[in-house]
């Protein structure tokens, strides 16, 4: 039995082809949505739908997401666009089980994230470059972890944040369906990949589908998931830098790390660490009482 | 009361503005940003404060004013804009749209009015449009800075565009160690007695009076203290502070006047009441050396009793600079 969750694009042929499996729904429109749900229920599980629009928020047609209901969403989307326009969707999207989801690269995101958070809306940075601004997210980050005012979530900090286990190995990856333990990518042929980018490489690990269920016994599946170990092997790379443990190396190809990727996430990992603290602080004061 | 102002830049020049010093001090493009409206924000949800003052400048000037006060509204902050009414055409529209369902209590203007012969036409025909548009979540708001003042204007804009049924009086302080126009301590009760002499008005059109700070108590004789409390019932006060300002550039001070007495960065505090606390220290420094603008505040029960509080220090400070360097360090810095 898979226990992956299976992540495509919407395409009814595809998924009325598999039962009993929980899917992510890639979709390109909000209108597409109230058939799509009837399409995966009827013998699979919707786990997310992820609406991927290259338009900001203020963009979104506001009667779409009425419809959307209780649903978990990834909302995709350029940032806020216009504030005024925005401002009746934020209060909307406080309703629903969404998570807003915007491209580093695309304009404000940073400054876009901090407003969604601070107005109680669910959120995240989608990295995208070697390169994003490390200061913005830096800054990003320090709210998220530092801020003294209730707010909402900002991902992928409080993915990381909250299930941090210094014993394990964690990988925010698993924010953006990456994290090729929990999740695999199917085209509409039904070809499985380990991740978005390898499907849109078309660099598949079976083009089988009904290997599903043998996945995990293919030879690439384990050595991905074990690629990891490689950076031990490389003197003086990723795996001696002090934010290893959340970076996994993915900014391996960055420029000027010191002042990039290693401060950030150093910086990230202190933030984690001081987190857990607190957390056990706050378990022993509710223990004492 | 916080008041933040979102950028530097005013669209008049009056001849009495109190914040020009500091504003030639600062830099004009100055505008607010986002993330520091959002700790701003932050920071007033953790003292528990549920009001602003939006202040500039001219505070519609910002690009983003508008977004900064659906914003604020959004976080369940009321917004006090004080402004010119000099609001230019596309911004007024802007506003008009975002703020229709705004309910009347989240959103007031307190909009400073000069004589309408101290303004351009182009400047006059822009208040009227405003206040056509606003004039019912509109507090007028009158500085006085010399004897010969006229409020009938003020009168007539209130009939003629239903604004709120109160003005609020500045008395214009001097700015220490600057030149600006303001009424002198021996000038104050004329002021008063002038304002007083429109009681029929503020009767007949059932206006209360708004005083600002810096008007000292004694001031008024008993009779005119009689009257004030006719007009406005007992919801006047004599007091300075605990208002402060925060520039586009993060730092704060105690008041406009103050502008350059003990600034200091937003960051160096945890909350409103630590910014509070520190400038009625450094007030109350102030008031240790001298006890307020007349010799008889010194020994004043009523100052002692906080009734009080001796008129505006900037006067104060203003007289400090003129003698010779006996005091604490800390007033002069």
């Amino acid at each position: 039995m898979n226990s992956h969750i299976l992540v495509c694009d919407f395409d009814e042929d595809l998924i009325s082809r598999l039962q009993n499996q929980n899917f992510v729904v890639r979709v390109e429109s909000l209108d597409l949505i109230p058939h799509a749900i009837r399409v995966v229920q009827e013998k699979n599980h919707l786990h997310t739908f992820w609406l991927h629009t290259d338009v900001p928020l203020s963009d979104l047609p506001s009667h779409d997401l009425e419809n959307t209901g209780a649903v978990p969403y990834y909302i995709e989307v350029r940032g806020l666009g216009n504030f005024q326009e925005s401002i009746g969707k934020i209060r909307l999207l406080r309703s629903l089980n969404v998570m807003i989801l915007i491209p580093e690269d695309a304009p404000g995101s940073y400054r876009d994230c901090k407003i969604l958070s601070s107005l109680f809306v669910p959120c995240g940075i989608k990295f995208g470059s070697q390169n994003p601004a490390w200061d913005s997210l830096a800054d990003l980050m320090s709210y998220f972890v530092y801020s003294k005012v209730p707010h909402a979530p900002i991902e992928p900090f409080h993915f990381v944040i909250s299930n941090y286990d210094p014993q394990k190995r964690i990988d925010f990856n698993f924010i953006y369906f990456e994290d090729p333990s929990k999740f695999l990518h199917l085209d509409a042929r039904g070809w499985i990949a380990l991740s978005r980018k390898d499907l849109e490489r078309e660099e598949f690990i079976s083009t089988d589908l009904s290997q599903l269920d043998q996945i995990e016994d293919l030879p690439a599946y384990g050595q991905r998931l074990e690629s990891w170990r490689e950076f031990f092997l490389k003197p003086d790379g990723c795996a001696y830098c002090p934010g290893w443990r959340i970076c996994l190396g993915k900014f391996e190809e960055g420029a000027d790390k010191e002042s990039g990727c290693k401060r950030f996430f150093s910086e990230w990992m202190d933030a984690t660490e001081y987190y857990q603290v607190q957390k056990a602080r706050s378990e022993v004061a509710h223990k004492t009482w | 009361m916080a008041n933040i102002l979102l950028t530097q830049r005013c669209v008049r020049s009056c001849p009495y503005c109190f914040a020009k010093e500091h504003m030639s001090r600062s830099l004009s493009d100055d505008m607010l940003s986002w993330e520091d409206l959002i700790y701003l924000a932050d920071l007033l949800e953790i003292s528990g404060e549920k009001n602003v003052s939006l202040l500039g400048g001219e505070p519609t000037l910002h690009p983003d004013f508008v977004n900064f006060s659906l914003y604020l509204l959004e976080r369940k902050i009321s917004v006090t804009v004080f402004t010119s009414g000099v609001v230019a055409e596309s911004t007024l529209r802007e506003m008009s749209s975002a703020f229709q369902g705004v309910l009347p209590d989240g959103l007031h203007f307190i909009c400073n009015l000069n004589d309408p012969d101290l303004s351009s036409p182009e400047e006059y025909e822009q208040i009227r449009s405003f206040l056509g548009e606003f004039g019912q979540r509109t507090v007028p708001s009158f500085n006085i800075y010399h004897l010969d003042f006229n409020l009938e204007f003020l009168f007539q804009y209130m009939n003629q565009y239903g604004l709120k049924r109160a003005i609020r009086f500045g008395l214009a302080h001097p700015i220490p160690g600057d030149k600006n126009q303001f009424v002198s301590i021996q000038d104050i009760k004329r002021v008063i007695e002038r304002l007083l002499s429109y009681t029929p008005f503020f009767q007949r059109y059932r206006i209360t009076l708004i005083l600002d700070c810096g008007f000292p108590m004694c001031a008024f004789s008993d009779e005119q203290l009689g009257m004030l409390y006719r007009i406005t019932g007992d919801n006047f006060r004599f007091g300075c502070g605990p208002a402060f300002d925060i520039g586009p550039d993060m730092m704060v001070w105690s008041c406009f006047p103050l502008s350059s007495y003990h600034k200091k960065s937003v960051y160096e505090f945890n909350s409103i009441q630590e910014i509070v606390n520190f400038y009625q220290e450094r007030l109350r420094n102030i008031r240790v050396e001298v006890g307020g603008i007349y010799e008889a505040c010194d020994n004043c029960q009523y100052r002692e009793e906080g009734k009080c509080a001796g008129g505006c220090v900037a006067h104060l400070l203003s007289a400090f600079r003129n003698e010779e360097r006996v005091r604490i360090e800390e007033i002069y810095l």
